[in-house]
């Protein structure tokens, strides 16, 4: 398990959200009410909270994935509707681990990790020298010819763990990264999200139901019925 | 890795399907290819014909609805031989038989003319002599029948002996035979009457100024310039555009078969098209992808036009025959270009659909699944 660092509480907030909602299907589904969160640059979040009580939603929010139906988003003090893209926003800032790891199970692990630095203008060399730290800091290096279709199950979400960490992220956002691995893989994933040391050292919210994942982070935010901060209380499924 | 890598992987993925697609494609640009090419042979042999006339002007039986149905008496003919302007008269007269193996064979009765040797571009052996039961044959149908210089030909009964073999490079005629005319008028039943006249004018004569006048003088008789008569029964011009819109519609085919394909391809992929989202690829970079996988499929089929353009020209040899040689014996590789232009354009259109669809889906509900 890696050390927690220094309480990030004195230093600049990363992103803040202020009074966001979510609702599907005409408003019949409430995801989120008046979610308001900060996450402190280098800070680690976790939200807990059953199955169905909108977390995800909350994470997909604020990775500008969908727009909210109502509140605000700030980033670097900035409101985030003012950015002109939220893809390069993802790109330049943010590694996103999903619950499924979405791996091209065409491409190689290499390829795969690479993939998100394809969107940028990284000249070759540099992605390759990139892609093959992972490799190393993963132990994947024997597996980077592997197609990903090919790969377990832990291999796979290890590869989409790198996926998110290649572009070097200020922001890491995790949805139930442990969700689908055995344990023993789930205990690998966590070191290695939580060991990550490049310079600045990223924020990271993670979404889980496990309390044991939760209690790896600095903070943790209980999640129930679409609201956020309140004890955990019945699920609306 | 770059895009060219993806595009290659992803088409690699499922080789049968995109074999498949690249097939579908490739059969609609060969339609495109083999069909504007046969109507862009047709317009070479009409624009070819007034070359093969020797003449200025042409005269048939008023309101005659082709050559074969018109007739002209040896009274008529000697009257316009006496008009001033008139350097020379042929004489034509066509026959239309089935051989054995060959239901439309075009036999072209001919007075011996010198000018003749100058318009076949190539003889072997000689021209027929009047009087004599003789023919010369088109290298194309000699080909196809299997006769050469010494073999009987039997025209409606009559054994003729082939005297020589001939290439003019119209097909009308290089899949035919030519006769002498007085043969040519026995066994078509024509009497002494010919089916058409050919006038060359005197220099200075100008050949509208003369069928005019002909018009004028004999109301029973029909005179027009050679390109007029030409375009007349070479609609070519309207036959192409038709032929064009009827392969336009072949690439449309191909285009709805690359979109049906990319459709369900793009939806089986949806949450690996939003997890390049998730990751920072914008909606152009997605749009490429896509867009580029098409592209490969489209030129791919392209190029295998030319292929398989010829392996339906082969399998269609047999029908081809009873074209008289309209239909090209190989594929028109000048077209090429434009073919694989046209086919690019058509794979783009066709992913328009899918891409939209993956485009207006929300990255955030398809990476909730898995």
């Amino acid at each position: 398990m890696s050390t927690l660092p220094p309480s990030p509480a004195t230093q600049g907030v990363a992103l803040a959200a202020y009074g966001l909602a979510k609702a599907y299907d005409g408003g019949l589904v409430v995801a989120v009410r008046h979610a308001d969160i900060a996450l402190a640059s280098g800070e680690w979040v976790a939200i807990t909270g059953p199955t169905g009580c909108g977390k995800s939603t909350l994470l997909s929010l604020l990775t500008l994935l969908e727009p909210p139906d109502a509140g605000e988003i700030v980033i670097d003090g900035l409101q985030a509707r003012a950015l002109r893209s939220p893809e390069a926003w993802r790109l330049a800032n943010v590694g996103i681990v999903f619950q499924f790891h979405f791996l091209l199970p065409h491409l190689t692990v290499a390829g795969n990790l690479a993939v998100p630095l394809m969107a940028t203008r990284m000249p070759a060399s540099q992605q390759q020298e990139r892609v093959r730290e992972l490799l190393a800091r993963l132990h994947l290096e024997h597996r980077a010819s592997t197609l990903a279709a090919h790969l377990s199950g832990g291999e796979r979400q290890l590869v989409a763990l790198g996926r998110a960490l290649v572009n070097r992220p200020r922001l890491i956002f995790a949805d139930e990264p442990t969700g689908a691995v055995d344990s023993a893989t789930g205990e690998l994933l966590l070191n290695e999200l939580f060991s990550t040391s490049h310079s600045p050292r990223p924020t990271i919210l993670l979404v889980t139901h496990d309390p044991a994942v939760a209690r790896r982070a600095h903070r943790v935010l209980p999640m129930c019925d679409g609201i956020l901060g309140t004890p955990a209380g019945s699920s609306t499924g | 890795m770059t895009l060219f890598h993806l595009v290659v992987r992803e088409l690699g993925r499922q080789p049968a399907r995109t074999a498949g697609c690249v097939l579908a494609v490739g059969m609609g640009a060969a339609g495109y290819l083999l069909l504007v090419g046969t109507a862009a042979s047709l317009a070479d042999q009409f624009a070819d014909m007034k070359r093969l006339l020797g003449a200025e002007v042409v005269v048939q039986r008023a309101r005659a609805t082709s050559p074969f149905s018109s007739n002209l008496t040896p009274e008529e003919v000697a009257q316009l031989a006496a008009l001033p302007g008139v350097q020379r008269v042929s004489r034509l007269a066509f026959g239309k038989t089935e051989l054995v193996g060959d239901r439309f064979f075009l036999v072209f009765g001919l007075e011996s003319d010198p000018a003749l040797g100058t318009t076949l571009r190539s003889l072997e052996g000689r021209l027929p002599l009047g009087g004599g039961d003789e023919a010369a044959l088109g290298i194309l149908a000699a080909g196809r029948l299997g006769l050469g210089i010494g073999s009987t030909l039997e025209v409606r009964g009559r054994h003729l002996r082939i005297v020589g073999v001939y290439r003019c490079g119209h097909s009308l005629l290089d899949h035919g035979a030519v006769l002498p005319l007085d043969l040519t008028q026995r066994l078509f039943n024509l009497g002494d009457r010919v089916n058409v006249v050919l006038l060359r004018t005197e220099a200075g004569m100008h050949p509208e100024k003369l069928a005019l006048e002909i018009g004028r003088r004999y109301s029973g008789v029909e005179a027009s310039t050679t390109e007029t008569w030409i375009s007349m029964y070479g609609e070519y011009a309207l036959i192409e555009s038709y032929v064009r819109l009827v392969g336009l519609i072949a690439l449309l085919v191909a285009m709805l078969a690359v979109s049906s394909v990319s459709q369900v391809a793009l939806m089986a992929r949806l949450g690996e098209l939003a997890m390049l989202r998730a990751v920072g690829w914008s909606r152009a970079q997605v749009g490429r992808l896509v867009f580029f996988e098409a592209l490969a499929v489209a030129g791919l089929g392209g190029l295998a036009a030319a292929p398989l353009g010829e392996g339906i020209l082969l399998l269609a040899s047999p029908l081809n025959r009873e074209t008289a040689g309209f239909v090209a014996d190989h594929v028109n590789l000048g077209l090429l270009p434009e073919t694989l232009a046209l086919t690019l354009m058509a794979g783009c259109l066709g992913a328009m659909p899918p891409l939209a669809r993956v485009l207006r889906t929300a990255p955030a509900r398809v990476l909730r699944m898995p």
